[in-house]
């Protein structure tokens, strides 16, 4: 079921939140029961067929978490279930994202032949297997003191994120929902989770999805655009993403303060970044968290590890010489980011835009390491010019990746750069009317306070935001000025709903 | 859990109620504006569909009537028929729309002599989007029609017609709702596309256009390269009519039995490509039907034997007739009618292909064409 369908808003919704609450006054338990069932009917909705993947997925993991965290006396045998676990769950999601993949490729283009027939995906599996793998690796290290079933299900299957994220820890989710506030209605946490719902609806269904034309078949037929048209294709694509990721993760929030429970931030105006290392801290914040935890740190300990057993250094001074800079820096972060672009599809287009972010990130550390940061001695005019700077910068850098991330095929993104350089010519053929609704989406971006800065004061999320410029006047308050601006964006995007599209990130 | 929750409950109910009133009032507005003012938004189909009522509803039908999908709305250019013709056929067209149209026309005391029939296959083997995308949201059909469809396709045990999903994403009950009742949501691109009045001269001169052409708007001038695109057509091998659309198919030649108007069946032209590409089974399957039915209907008559193939420049796509295919056609229907001694027994005379002289007729008018 899509956030943005009239079956969801109009039925399922409604449904989901009455008996939640209505079932609390028979115990907690039967509202986690209540609302285990609403999201399971919720995955389910899609196609039955892949509700016993998840249902097996939950019971094995948690089996397994179990097995792991009572060998805690043993620990290579709980290295060793720890492994297998993991091990379960990457074959799982190898089998259905990427086995079909590879023996295609080894088929067709090394000659081994493979047979596979093709492998419907099912809907989130990246996001609830992650999320397991994570509460595994806890279970193991000892931190994850809540273990209970019913807990631990909700966790895993609450639909707020089950099919697109956040991927959530267990650490910020299972004390709440074994919180007694969590289960008694809040008419505050529900009036900020409307407003927070309707928010995210306008960006998906009047700002995201009408780019999407332009965006589709410039991108089936790459090799028609002019030097301009590619552009404008680039940049409308990285627009329609931009904002149908961050309807979506504000949709996930304010569905989640309905029921009182809060979630981590996904989405921080990564468009707003001064370097791809803090895009990268503001765009799919869950992701990056995770693989930094579970990916990038243990990777960074290792090579440090290493290099201290071979007698290298491994303090800030080494990291400055090209060596320590290289094994220390350059190589868990490409690898990591590799993994991101995997994470992503199976496709070569996708691991090579893992690698592009890797190699814009490490040079973005060399510039950090080798040349440190700009002198802040510089005139306010100067400072303002350098942040400007920084930021074009860096989103041009991330519309040119998203090519790849966008194309069918890597042939296509070939094609897709050879327009951007203009090799197919020069033609400008862009309306006025388009131009200016770009504007107004420039605007948006870059000049506006994102919902979380807007909601900021409520804390809806459990990641805080910085605040924006107090010269924008645009904080909430329960008025009725706002409850009418909320109104029309609410109203404009039901009405918008007509011919709704998925969400770009159900896809992973 | 909120950082701040001292606001009062008061406060906040009033909140969600001017919200609540707002959504309703937006909406509403939205509503009145969208069944009223569609011309001024709406796209050029609804003119040209909004036309074609515009002559049922004034009577104003001619002699010879022919009623179809996008393809015989493309082929038939009325002014090119020596006896008054009209031309109703609709895009996405299916025998369910026609069924209605020639409800609404029956009414009209002055009747047509002669009424065409003309859809591609594939118009009996699906329900289309369309018809809730074009007939229910141009205001053709509205809750009494989709119910009386619904219900027949109930007794007919036809599920086909509850699964169709059009723009808006419903499906069933819902969605008829949706479309009868004009909810805004289905207008919302049109509203933007049309920047919520920008299409009102553009609707009055293509309305106004095609009343004068009695209902036949042109689909342009022949594209380079036609292609074979199908829409819509050969589902299924062999032929295999929805009883739903048979059913309306057949109760329209029913209808007009009673009304004693001769009924015939016209195959609007293929091109090369598109011709290539098709089954012989399914042809033959398709046509042994229509067979059938004529044999039943005494009314009825199926006017050609074969269905007709031109070159790929007489074309706008691959299935639709340009301005200067539509011209030839039409000459050639002319003929034919003129040709037999009884509007009411055309006979075999229309064999486009195969008829004597039809095809030094196409290359004599292809010549014009080139002129």
């Amino acid at each position: 079921m899509l956030f943005n369908s009239y079956v969801f808003i109009a039925f399922f919704l409604p449904v989901a939140l009455a008996g939640f609450f209505a079932s609390a006054r028979y115990g907690r338990q039967s509202a986690a029961a209540w609302l285990i069932l609403a999201s399971l009917v919720f995955y389910a909705w899609w196609n039955p067929a892949f509700l016993p993947i998840l249902i097996a997925s939950i019971l094995i993991n948690y089996g397994m978490s179990e097995v792991v965290a009572r060998s805690g006396q043993r620990p290579a045998l709980q290295s060793a279930l720890l492994a297998l676990a993991v091990g379960l769950n990457l074959l799982a999601l190898f089998y259905y994202k990427y086995f079909f993949e590879v023996a295609k490729f080894l088929t067709e283009d090394i000659g081994f032949e493979v047979h596979a027939d093709s492998i419907l995906l099912p809907l989130g599996i990246s996001f609830f297997t992650f999320t397991q793998i994570g509460y595994l690796i806890d279970v193991k290290q000892g931190v994850a003191k809540e273990r209970g079933f019913l807990n631990y299900v909700l966790f895993v299957t609450f639909f707020p994120h089950l099919i697109a994220g956040p991927i959530l820890h267990h650490r910020e989710m299972m004390p709440q929902f074994a919180e007694k506030q969590t289960y008694r209605f809040s008419l505050i946490n529900f009036s900020v989770g409307v407003t927070i719902f309707a928010m995210g609806l306008f960006k998906k269904a009047v700002l995201a999805d009408p780019l999407g034309g332009d965006v589709t078949a410039g991108f089936d037929a790459p090799g028609d655009l002019s030097f301009y048209g590619a552009w404008w294709v680039a940049v409308r694509y990285s627009m329609q993403l931009y904002f149908d990721f961050s309807g979506y993760s504000d949709m996930a929030i304010g569905l989640a303060c309905m029921f009182n429970v809060r979630f981590p931030l996904n989405f921080n105006s990564p468009f707003k970044s001064q370097s791809i290392i803090e895009y990268w801290q503001r765009w799919h914040m869950t992701l990056t968290r995770y693989l930094n935890q579970y990916l990038y740190n243990p990777m960074a300990l290792a090579v440090v590890r290493w290099r201290s057993d071979h007698g290298f250094g491994t303090k800030r001074v080494n990291q400055k010489t090209l060596g320590g800079f290289l094994s220390m820096t350059a190589l868990p972060t490409m690898l990591t980011m590799a993994l991101i672009g995997l994470w992503h599809g199976a496709g070569l287009q996708f691991l090579l835009f893992g690698l592009l972010h890797g190699a814009y990130l490490t040079v973005n550390h060399a510039l950090r390491i080798f040349r440190g940061t700009a002198s802040e001695n510089s005139t306010p005019w100067v400072a303002w010019l350098r942040r400007i700077l920084n930021i074009a910068v860096t989103y041009i850098a991330v519309v040119v990746a998203l090519v790849l991330f966008r194309s069918s095929s890597l042939d296509n993104a070939i094609t897709m750069y050879q327009s951007m350089l203009g090799l197919n010519g020069f033609v400008f053929a862009v309306g006025k009317a388009d131009i200016i609704w770009l504007l107004v989406l420039a605007i948006i971006v870059w000049g506006c306070p994102n919902v979380q800065q807007i909601m900021g004061q409520f804390g809806p999320a459990l990641t805080k935001v910085d605040a924006f410029s107090k010269r924008v006047p645009l904080i909430w308050k329960a008025n009725a000025k706002w409850a009418c601006a909320v109104g029309v964006m609410l109203a404009v995007s039901l009405m918008a709903l007509g011919g709704t599209s998925e969400f770009m990130y159900f896809q992973f | 859990m909120l950082v701040q929750d001292d606001i009062g409950r008061s406060t906040l109910l009033s909140y969600m109620a001017t919200l609540l009133l707002c959504v309703t009032v937006v909406i509403g507005i939205s509503w009145i504006y969208t069944a009223t003012q569609r011309e001024r938004f709406l796209e050029s189909g609804y003119s040209v569909w909004n036309a074609k009522r515009s002559l049922v509803s004034h009577c104003d039908l001619g002699q010879v009537v022919v009623f179809g999908d996008s393809r015989a709305d493309s082929a038939l250019v009325p002014a090119r028929l020596k006896k008054v013709a009209t031309n109703l056929a609709v895009a996405g067209g299916t025998p369910i729309e026609s069924y209605f149209f020639v409800k609404s026309m029956l009414e009209c005391e002055s009747k047509p002599t002669v009424l065409m029939l003309s859809f591609n296959p594939g118009a009996f083997e699906i329900i289309q989007p369309w018809l809730w995308d074009n007939s229910a949201r141009y205001g053709a059909l509205g809750w009494r029609e989709l119910s009386e469809v619904r219900r027949e396709a109930a007794r007919l045990n036809d599920k086909s017609y509850l699964a169709v999903t059009p723009k808006l994403g419903l499906d069933g009950i819902v969605r008829d709702i949706a479309y009868a009742y004009g909810f805004p949501a289905i207008y919302f691109d049109s509203l933007l596309d049309g920047r919520l009045i920008a299409r009102t001269d553009m609707n009055r001169q293509r309305f106004n256009e095609v009343v004068l052409a009695r209902g036949y708007p042109s689909y342009g001038h022949a594209a380079q390269q036609a292609g074979a695109r199908n829409d819509g057509e050969q589902k299924s091998i062999p032929f295999a009519p929805l009883p739903i659309q048979q059913s309306y198919f057949e109760a329209t030649l029913a209808m007009l039995e009673r009304a004693g108007i001769k009924t015939y069946f016209l195959i609007t032209p293929y091109n090369t490509r598109a011709g290539k590409t098709h089954d012989q089974r399914y042809n033959a399957t398709y046509l042994a039907y229509l067979h059938r039915v004529d044999v039943q209907y005494s009314g009825f008559q199926l006017l050609q034997h074969q269905q007709p193939v031109w070159a790929e420049t007489m074309f706008v796509d691959g299935a639709h007739l340009s301005q200067e295919g539509a011209q030839i056609f039409s000459r050639l229907l002319n003929r034919c009618i003129e040709d037999a001694a009884d509007m009411a027994d055309l006979g075999i005379a229309c064999d486009f292909n195969q008829a004597a002289g039809a095809d030094e007729l196409i290359t004599a008018d292809l010549d014009l064409v080139k002129k």
